[in-house]
């Protein structure tokens, strides 16, 4: 009876045993299932979630105008805004207006598919050393997002000064890469005023959009001061859309005006240079 | 004889040149640094050195720009010190209401970016360009958490293989 019931006993121990490595095993796999899982759906989001090709609807866009205003926030121009707008309202164009709050990675990923004629980018920008330049969004850095585009150099992480960047006060920039393909859609002719520092300070970011659509993009060659900007640019606006004179001309008679930057020298340019000769109603066509 | 008189002017003249220059070598501006980049209580720190063999009086004036450039203090915008020979020496300003400096009030002043600081050895601008810098990204660092988790998910899968085995193994010995 002893020998039985020892018998049995051990039988139960060794089931019990085997059910117990049993439950380990499928709490093992369990656990490596969910791991696999959450790996793949991050990497699946940050790697594969590329831009779409969307269509422009390009119907009207030389009359739409869209003022990204980075700055707002850091150098605000208010008088810079209203005469700007003014001017162009004046010519029959409607203007959208975008605060440095709405200006992220996902808005510059947007920017062509909603059809503006003119851009006027209000932007903090620097090449920071590099042959490229980095335009500024106001989206704080983090090391989780866009990670695929930062690996990829497409968005960087930019700051204002050396000491914002050792306070880890920085944002997402985006380069020439993110504009070549990162960027939805295709813009429809568009006119590019990037008034920001160093925007022609190498071809890159200009090339970049003129191959994505744009018809010329207009910058500064080195850094510029945000007065001599906004006076600069009012004044481009004033003799191209206003007088109809040609971008050529335009630019020429705002340089007799406003001369180089006091500070640094920078003068406004344009590419490529063949548009030079074109008016906004040639443009326009 | 002429020749050695030439020769012995233009030493002379060299020396002395030599010697105006150490002694009135220039006041130079070592950095400007403004805080608070707000519309009040902005602060604007001065470090001058000066090089010469003398102390100099250094007269600093400020200047903000919007389409003219106007004075930044409202009565005296010179701001004299005395800098020995060979030190460094720094100025600050700070502009707060009631302040004996206070930022002259224009029509644009709310959107004053620039300042200009000019010292005795010329105009230094100091402008708020509207640039940046680009933070260099450690690319390695970035993958570190994934590559950890890759790694972890690789020992969690060898791991199960191995018990796998044993327990198939102990069942084929039973």
């Amino acid at each position: 009876m002893n020998t039985k019931e020892k018998r049995l006993r051990t039988r139960a121990q060794i089931r019990a045993l085997k059910n117990r490595e049993r439950r380990i095993a499928t709490a093992i796999f369990l656990v490596f299932i969910l791991l696999i899982v959450i790996f793949s759906s991050y990497f699946t989001y940050n790697f594969l979630n590329q831009p779409q090709n969307q269509t422009t609807n390009s119907s009207s866009s030389q009359l739409k105008v869209a003022i990204v205003d980075h700055l707002s926030l850091t150098m605000p121009n208010q008088t810079f805004i209203q005469t700007a707008t003014n001017t162009l309202k004046q010519e029959g164009y409607t203007v959208d207006y975008y605060p440095s709050e709405n200006i992220t990675v996902e808005f510059y990923r947007n920017l062509p598919t909603h059809g503006y004629g003119l851009i006027i980018l209000r932007v903090h920008s620097t090449t920071g050393g590099y042959p490229c330049v980095a335009l500024f969004t106001s989206e704080p850095y983090s090391k989780s997002k866009y990670l695929y585009e930062v690996l990829t150099d497409k968005v960087v992480p930019v700051a204002y000064s050396p000491e914002d960047a050792d306070r880890g006060e920085c944002y997402f920039g985006i380069t020439q890469s993110f504009v070549e393909s990162s960027m939805k859609g295709r813009f429809a002719n568009t006119i590019v005023i990037m008034i920001g520092c160093e925007g022609l300070n190498n071809t890159r970011m200009a090339r970049a959009f003129v191959q994505k659509g744009a018809k010329v993009y207009i910058g500064w060659s080195a850094s510029v001061s945000a007065s001599h900007t906004d006076t600069a640019t009012t004044q481009l606006l004033q003799h191209f859309l206003i007088e109809k004179l040609t971008l050529k001309q335009s630019v020429q008679e705002t340089f007799k005006e406003v001369g180089f930057d006091p500070a640094y020298k920078s003068l406004l340019i344009y590419y490529p240079l063949e548009v030079g000769e074109q008016t906004i109603e040639n443009i326009k066509k | 004889m002429k020749k050695s008189i030439v020769f012995c002017v233009a030493f002379v003249l060299v020396i002395m040149t030599q010697i105006i220059g150490c002694v009135y070598a220039d006041v130079k501006i070592v950095s400007i640094q403004i805080e608070d980049k707000g519309m009040i209580n902005e602060k604007v720190t001065v470090t001058v050195e000066n090089t010469g063999k003398v102390t100099r009086e250094v007269d600093v004036r400020l200047y903000e720009r919007t389409s003219t450039i106007n004075p930044w203090t409202e009565t005296d915008n010179v701001l004299g010190f005395s800098v020995a020979a060979g030190q460094k020496a720094n100025i600050s300003l700070q502009d707060t209401p009631g302040a004996k400096y206070k930022k002259v009030t224009t029509e644009d002043d709310a959107k004053q970016t620039d300042s200009r600081v000019t010292s005795d050895g010329g105009d230094h601008w100091k402008t708020e360009a509207v640039g940046g810098v680009w933070v260099p990204v450690d690319k390695f660092g970035l993958l570190a958490p994934y590559i950890g988790l890759a790694s972890t998910i690789l020992v969690a899968t060898a791991a199960t293989a191995i018990y796998v085995k044993r327990v198939k193994r102990r069942k084929e010995k039973q």
